[in-house]
């Protein structure tokens, strides 16, 4: 990493870069890259070479931060990958309205309306749940432009 | 009756070998059962002659030979001599007139074996005798087809009685075994062999080649005397454990030395005999069938030991008589590589078995076509290097350089001047073959034209992967220093001049990519050797006191050369080589190519350079300066005053390299950081200097160091994992040094805590500084690892308390992103070992707060948390859902600090410990309850690595002293209890901690104060474990059973607790009569049932009526030898749970067990 003070970030939140670009043998297994286009989280690094006497490439696994799929890739060691810019945030959830939208409620008490229930075994999880009157907490994923609920949890925090 | 029940069988095997398209599942089924049923049939044998006679089925006689024998078994004594022997008769002569497939032949002439076996206890060995005689008759005359059956039979029989521990389903007590073996040693195996012999020499004259059936034949009397020249004698005074493994050396590949008794010295010293020996191999080693066991033979031979040996002019008689005719047999033949194998394998066990000055005392030709071979298989081994194909040359070379090993070593055998020139031959050609043409032949010999003669896809280190083989290349080379020492300065002068220096001054030929990794290529390979030809030790890590080999120091003194132009040689103050020590001038070479590395990384020639080549001269730099830099006369009897003077503690010479090795740390982690096999080396290098000389280092001290700690600071694009082993090495060092030199060190850490600072206070959470935050969390991480231990709140410690501090912080902020927590909570568990280790009470409870108030953020974020990714999309998806990744580390913190937090003093520490587990537990729990039952059966166990780590830690609660885990330790027991179900014992490794958690606890004594319900769910796990087809699964319950039967015995057999235990008896007693207990096992479920009686003493004898009453429902007529059995069983033991009536009940035991598993099972 370059030094830190000096360096503006760009948070990815409007019109701004949604990457940013590190070398490659940098990289950590469990953080963020892309692959294919698509935003991965680094599930494993392996590097091989080109020849014994030539220079190394690193062979990247990534699992799509949305939807699970697996990617691949390789790219010498020295070169630049670009790294999506990812955030999760909290949100409790207040309702769900008929057509599936979710009302949420950010910590600076800022309401959103545009995220639909997740689909397969955790939409249905998050309905019953809330449907039995717990107090549920979301974590929406972001990047590169997309946003959808991850994972849901009873709010036990009393203050947040 | 007969005709039909075949007719049902021959229907029931034609279903059963069908292929699945065809039959339905039922009516497999039906047909197993027909076939289960049939193998229980009493008294079979009338039936089974008329299978053999009239059925055509091979998988019908198949079940009606084996039905023979498991029918001999069960119901021998049941059986007269006459009965046994017209069997025995019968079976003979059925094999000796139909010819039937091979599968029923083997178990036809194991059955007979098997009688002759049994046979042999009751009649001292007279029937098996006669039969010998009778089957020696037939062997030696025509028809070949029954000489073969004869053979294969004597080869059945001795497989019976060579094996006594294993042989378990014979019906007979070990010792029977045991004692069987030794007769049949002492009366029939000479005379089996001396037979053999005598057909073989007589097949041999008669002059025909070794073909068709006469050379199957020929096969299996060699293979008889084969399998007695590896028979395992073994002595009757080991105990059967040890008889146990040496029986297992028996049956794997590598045969055990020949140990022969006295009495066959007559036989065995015979000249002719080994003459014979290697006559036979020449007349059947056209024949790969026949050559392999009549190689054996000649290695077996070449191992003779004993008493039969025991005079050592016995031992030098039959070594020159073996050695003449193995010569004369060499000089006959061009070994294939099969036969290079063996001859390697002789040549180790002739060194292995007889003294260094007799084999000193072979003729000449014994070292010659030692050498001769050896560089054979150097260039056989490196082409077979380049196929990726067979390795038999590989392993015959390893074989030679064993044997050389050996020679070199042995200061009693061959003189250093009859050596060196075998060693210099061996050198020069494997020199040869790893070097390009013209000084070599690489690449020259490689088959199909291929130009791919440097090996790329190598996965292993490769300087690791040569270890062994350049070990004694180098030992050789030493032999004969002056040469070699030459020999490798030239060749290395030779390549560094023609094209680094090209490089260094800029005038690098661009199109010569391939003429470049050829010089790769060959100063890789140059300065591996050389490494080995300096050190004795090729990891560099060993830490000896006098590492600089005798022979060079020796070498070194001869030479004499001059102090102050070799110094300055080594400096490169001057080219001129008169009268410079070989030996720096050779170190000083390599230093020179260090720098022309430095100079060309420095210049922009990264790209071109090869980071493996990088990564040798780190190596070789690191193997030089563990044994020649930092010397200390002390540790030498004799030493050269140029190297003393060159490398002496403190000298000038040392100061020097140590700087010119920081300086190329500093430059190789500036410019090739991103090739990870270049900087593992170089900061291995590092770490040695920083490490290896803790009272006398200089490193710190020099300004190349202060360079490095200062560039690593300012910030630089290193990977996270090279970060954390550059701050493990400072902060190492820290602790080492004092003054100027550990300020510079310090500033190196309160650098990355005003890092960390501003990192922390930054507003937006983005992921450049999610990144940057898990680096520094990692570089704490090594900072943590590399302090010696944590002895006062020094400078460098308070840092490390004020990250670890933060800890809780940044796991609130960033809950939401493993790749910050991870690298958190690894801080906290590698800095768990040293802080609680901590003699200062203050910083041990301030770790234990950090620890819980950390627990407590994680918990509240993470408790009962439910996430989206499906669980079925990949393995790592489930990873990445549950965070099992995160929660391990957790886990694994607290389990480590354990065992200190549970020993501490402090009864308020060891407190706020339980405490805090006791909220791991219920967090835990909350959200992985029931986990086994929920995963698919195919994961991985590592899944469950949390699991262990959560049983490591209840262990470790138990251990508070007076009881004071209790509480936690009953509560994870209550987390774990759930999860053994039938299922986990298909995970073996959980399941073996898991058991062994019960009996720890046991030991602990806490499981006798757990409440009653908790109680009854461990007597169930037990009950689950007793079923496990493991052995040390079933052990260890059974272990857990006899100490929870002495806790009970002290409460009375009426308490609640005893009761419930005492629910186990039947369930084991069943286990062990049905033998679905492990063999292993036995022992210990004998003494389970014994501890179980002593508890309530009328228990075995109400068992024994429950079984006995079942049984009489099946088998009236076995109902007295049961009841006998029992009665025996119990037959002058008292349940007082002393030791001599423990031992008593076990010999019992086993005796019980052989009578009562004849009759009682049909497995």
């Amino acid at each position: 990493m370059g030094d830190i003070e000096d360096t503006h970030f760009e948070t990815g939140d409007s019109g701004a870069s949604a990457t940013f670009p590190m070398q490659c043998s940098a990289l950590r297994k469990n953080g963020f890259v892309m692959l294919k286009g698509r935003p991965c989280k680094i599930v494993e690094m392996s590097t091989s070479k080109t020849g014994k006497h030539g220079h190394a490439k690193v062979h990247l696994v990534g699992i799509d931060i949305f939807n699970g799929k697996k990617y691949e890739d390789i790219c010498p060691s020295t070169h630049n990958m670009d790294v999506p810019h990812v955030k999760r945030e909290d949100y409790q959830l207040t309702d769900i309205s008929d057509d599936g939208y979710l009302t949420l409620m950010a910590d600076n008490g800022d309401l959103r309306e545009d995220l639909k229930i997740p689909d397969g075994d955790l939409g249905t999880q998050l309905r019953s749940d809330f449907d039995s009157g717990k107090e549920l907490l979301c974590t929406v994923l972001k990047s590169c432009g997309e946003e959808c609920v991850i994972a849901v949890k009873a709010n036990t925090a009393l203050d947040k | 009756m007969s005709d039909s029940a075949i007719q049902t069988l021959e229907a029931a095997a034609q279903i059963l070998m069908a292929p699945p398209n065809l039959v339905t599942p039922e009516q497999r089924h039906q047909a197993e059962s027909v076939f289960l049923e049939f193998r229980t049939t009493k008294n079979p044998y009338q039936l089974c002659r008329e299978i053999l006679e009239k059925s055509t089925s091979e998988y019908v006689l198949f079940e009606a030979a084996g039905l023979i024998k498991a029918g001999l078994i069960r119901e021998w004594s049941l059986l007269s001599k006459e009965d046994t022997s017209s069997i025995r008769e019968y079976l003979l002569n059925y094999l000796l007139r139909k010819e039937n497939p091979p599968f029923v032949k083997e178990r036809l002439l194991q059955t007979i074996a098997v009688i002759i076996k049994r046979g042999s206890v009751d009649d001292g060995g007279r029937e098996r005798k006669a039969l010998l005689a009778e089957l020696e008759k037939i062997i030696i005359s025509p028809p070949i087809s029954q000489q073969k059956l004869a053979c294969s039979l004597i080869l059945a029989i001795m497989q019976e009685f060579a094996i006594t521990v294993k042989t378990a389903d014979v019906g007979l007590i070990w010792e029977v075994h045991f004692r069987l073996k030794k007769s049949f040693e002492t009366l029939n195996l000479k005379r089996i062999f001396r037979f053999a012999i005598g057909v073989l020499e007589q097949i041999i004259r008669s002059g025909h080649p070794p073909e068709g059936e006469q050379a199957m034949l020929t096969k299996q009397l060699i293979t008889i005397i084969e399998t007695i020249l590896c028979w395992s004698h073994v002595s009757p005074l080991l105990s059967k454990r040890l008889i146990g493994a040496f029986e297992a050396i028996y049956e794997s590949e590598t045969a055990p030395a020949l140990r022969l008794s006295m009495n066959w010295r007559d036989t065995i010293m015979k000249p002719e005999l080994i003459a014979l020996f290697f006559e036979l191999h020449i007349y059947v080693r056209s024949n790969p069938e026949l050559a392999n066991p009549s190689l054996t033979c000649l290695v077996q031979l070449a191992s003779l030991s004993g008493v039969v040996v025991s005079a050592s002019n016995l031992k030098q008689q039959y070594l020159e008589n073996y050695v003449n005719n193995f010569l004369r047999m060499l000089s006959f033949i061009q070994p294939n590589h099969r036969e290079m194998l063996g001859i390697s394998e002789i040549y180790r066990r002739l060194i292995q078995f007889f003294t260094p000055t007799l084999i000193a005392g072979t003729p000449p030709a014994f070292l010659q076509y030692l050498t001769t071979y050896t560089c054979h298989c150097i260039r056989g081994s490196i082409i077979e290097e380049g196929l990726n194909e067979d390795t038999v040359l590989r392993e015959a070379l390893n074989k030679f350089l064993h044997t050389w090993s050996s020679l070199v070593h042995d200061v009693d055998g061959y003189t250093t001047e009859t050596l060196q020139n075998p060693c210099i031959e061996v050198f020069n050609t494997y020199l040869q073959c790893r070097l390009a043409p013209p000084d070599g032949t690489r690449g020259l010999e490689a088959k199909d034209g291929c130009d791919e003669d440097i090996k790329d896809d190598i996965e292993e280190d490769e300087r690791q992967l040569h270890n062994e083989v350049l070990m004694t290349i180098g030992a050789m080379a030493r032999k004969a220093p002056a040469h070699c020492c030459h020999l490798l300065f030239t060749l290395l002068q030779d390549r560094s001049k023609s094209q680094l220096q090209l490089m260094h001054t800029g005038k690098l030929p661009v199109s010569s990519a391939d003429q470049l990794s050829m010089l790769f290529e060959d100063l890789h390979w140059i300065l591996m050797i050389i490494g080995h030809f300096l050190s004795t030790d090729g990891s560099g890590e060993a830490r000896s006191e006098a590492n600089v080999p005798s022979e060079l120091m020796q070498y070194s003194i001869r030479e004499n050369a001059n102090i102050d132009a070799s110094l300055r040689y080594l400096v490169g103050e001057t080219t001129t080589q008169d009268n410079i020590d070989p030996i720096l001038k050779l170190i000083g070479l390599i230093i020179r190519i260090n720098e022309w590395e430095c100079a060309a990384l420095e210049a922009g020639f990264g790209g071109v350079l090869s980071p493996e080549l990088s990564a040798t001269v780190s190596w070789l730099l690191k193997v030089w300066a563990n044994s020649y830099l930092m010397l200390d006369p002390a540790d030498y009897t004799e030493m050269s005053t140029v190297l003393e003077c060159a490398f002496r503690q403190e000298s000038e010479g040392a100061v020097w390299a140590v700087r010119r090795l920081a300086k190329r740390a500093g430059i190789v982690l500036k410019h090739l950081s991103a090739q990870p096999v270049a900087a593992k080396h170089v900061v291995q290098l590092l770490a040695h200097l920083a490490y290896a000389y803790p009272n006398r280092n200089q490193l710190a001290n020099c300004e190349e160091f202060v360079a490095l700690v200062a560039w690593e600071v300012s910030g630089n694009n290193l990977p996270g994992d090279l970060r954390k082993e550059l701050h493990k090495v400072f902060a190492r060092l820290a602790s080492y040094t004092e003054g100027e030199a550990k300020n510079c060190l310090v500033a190196s850490t309160a650098a990355l805590q005003q890092k960390l600072l501003a990192l922390l206070s930054v507003q937006e959470d983005t992921e450049p500084v999610r990144t940057a935050l898990a680096d520094i969390l990692d570089c704490y991480c090594g900072i943590s690892e590399g302090m010696l231990e944590i002895a006062a709140m020094d400078e460098q410690v308070t840092m490390l308390y004020n990250a670890l501090d933060k800890v809780p912080a940044i796991i609130f902020k960033y809950h939401n992103y493993p790749g910050v927590v991870l690298p958190a909570l690894n801080l906290l568990a590698k800095s768990a070992k040293n802080a609680m280790h901590c003699q200062n009470q203050d910083t041990v409870n301030k770790f234990v707060d950090i620890c819980q108030t950390t627990f407590e953020v994680y918990a509240r974020w993470n408790s009962g948390k439910i996430s989206s990714i499906p669980q079925d999309v990949e393995e790592e998806a489930y990873d990445y859902h549950n965070y099992p990744g995160v929660v391990l580390p957790a886990l694994n913190l607290l389990a480590k600090s354990a065992k200190n937090a549970m020993h501490c003093q402090n009864q308020d520490t060891v407190n706020k410990f339980v405490d805090i587990c006791q909220t791991t537990f219920e967090v835990y729990a909350r959200w992985n309850s029931g986990k086994i039952s929920s995963i698919p059966q195919d994961v991985e166990e590592e899944a469950y690595d949390d699991i262990i780590a959560l049983m490591e830690l209840v262990r470790w609660l138990s251990c508070g002293a007076g009881g004071s885990g209790r509480g936690g330790c009953a509560r994870g027991l209550r987390l774990l209890l759930p999860l053994v179900t039938p299922a986990l014992l298909a995970l073996p490794t959980l399941a073996h901690s898991a058991f062994r958690l019960l009996r720890d606890l046991e030991q602990a004594d806490e499981l006798t104060n757990l409440p009653i319900q908790d109680f009854n769910m461990v007597i169930a796990a037990l009950r689950i474990g007793l079923t496990a087809v493991s052995s040390d699964v079933s052990t260890l319950c059974c272990e857990t059973i006899v100490g929870l039967s002495n806790r009970a015995q002290t409460m009375g057999e009426d308490n609640r607790y005893s009761v419930a235990l005492l629910s186990l008896a039947q369930l084991l007693l069943m286990l062990i009569l049905k033998m679905e207990i492990p063999p292993d096992s036995i022992p210990a479920a004998g003494a389970a049932i014994y501890s179980l009686t002593c508890v309530r003493p009328s228990l075995l004898e109400g068992l024994a009526r429950q079984v006995i009453e079942a049984f009489a429902a099946n088998d009236p007529a076995n109902v007295p030898r049961l009841e006998d059995a029992f009665r025996l069983l119990t037959n002058g033991v008292l349940f007082d749970g002393y030791r001599p009536h423990k031992i008593r009940f076990q010999d019992n035991f086993d005796k019980f067990l052989s009578s009562v598993h004849g009759f009682l099972i049909v497995k």
